[in-house]
């Protein structure tokens, strides 16, 4: 199952508009996947805005036997804190040098997908 | 390669017209602009977590332990945690029981006021551990809260200049608090 699609039921309510936002979740992740530096080879990197309260950066890649490992981490934005659970297990608070990384990277992807997605070159009006 | 070529890529995912197509065009516009607010939220939060770092705990305590008045505690707290909306709930609360001192058709509103502050202080001090003087805190808000009761006594317990040098100080540390030592803050206080 695609990384995008998996936070979303695929039920009745999975509208075309639903289909739409994860699409362009694809297209900010393809953009903005380099913004935590090179992605090696064999790696496969998705880093991405969910919601108002969640982003995600899903890394895959193989290990030193040969192995395909996988990592999910889930940001979560709470009123007074920001926290981490990877692969689902319990949510930790940021360190502050964590936190301030966190936050220079969303101010990159911010910048990236206003200027490079959304922006450049204005959508035709039919 | 860039993805752009000579036209939006996302063209390629967009109907031809109609009315989808308008309905897309404001989902993207929904996406674009709510960047800016993830951004925004996200770097304050982080200034409240730096707010919040271990350093502070001791210089908080020595804070609380000077203060004689229940926002004095909320101040001390506050500085540890940024719990500002805590100590703002408290000021907001403090300030509405001081207009309503000698209304007594209002008495039952104070003391559901108190209340607040009552969990307000014993909040706080769970978030952060601190071995602050919440049974004082307590105390003090209790003999508020009788005083509410009572109505026209309510002046004998709280005088409005203590809570106004409270506020004052409260915003002096909110103005200073990223650089103030904890000499400061004692001084700030018995000022």
């Amino acid at each position: 199952m695609s990384i995008f699609t998996q936070f979303f039921k695929n039920n009745d309510a999975h509208t075309r508009k639903q289909a739409f936002m994860n699409e362009l979740m694809r297209r900010e992740a393809e953009l903005t996947r380099d913004i935590f530096g090179k992605v090696p080879a064999d790696t496969r990197r998705e880093f991405f805005c969910l919601d108002k309260q969640t982003w995600i950066w899903y890394e895959e890649w193989t290990d030193s036997s040969g192995q395909r490992q996988q990592v999910t981490t889930r940001y979560m934005l709470y009123p007074k804190e920001i926290l981490k659970s990877q692969n689902g297990g319990t949510f930790q608070r940021l360190t502050i040098d964590e936190a301030e990384n966190f936050v220079s990277a969303i101010r990159v992807y911010q910048q990236k997908v206003k200027t490079q997605l959304y922006t450049p070159k204005p959508l035709a009006q039919k | 390669m860039s993805i752009w070529s000579d036209f939006n890529p996302l063209e390629a995912i967009m109907p031809n017209d109609g009315p989808e197509r308008q309905g897309l065009f404001d989902v993207i516009a929904q996406r674009n602009g709510e960047f800016d607010y993830y951004v925004k939220e996200a770097a304050n939060l982080l200034e409240i977590m730096k707010m919040a770092t271990p350093g502070r705990t001791e210089q908080a305590e020595r804070v609380a332990r000077k203060s004689d008045t229940i926002l004095g505690g909320a101040v001390a707290l506050d500085l540890d945690a940024g719990y500002r909306a805590y100590v703002d709930d408290g000021i907001n609360s403090l300030e509405q029981m001081l207009q309503k001192a000698g209304a007594p058709a209002r008495t039952e509103q104070a003391k559901a006021d108190a209340e607040i502050v009552r969990e307000m202080a014993a909040g706080n001090s769970l978030n952060i551990g601190l071995d602050v003087d919440t049974e004082e805190i307590v105390a003090k808000v209790d003999a508020l809260s009788d005083a509410i009761a009572a109505d026209e006594q309510m002046t004998t317990i709280v005088d409005a200049s203590e809570v106004d040098k409270a506020r004052a100080n409260l915003m002096t540390i909110f103005d200073r608090q990223s650089g103030m030592t904890a000499a400061e803050g004692e001084f700030t206080i018995a000022a």
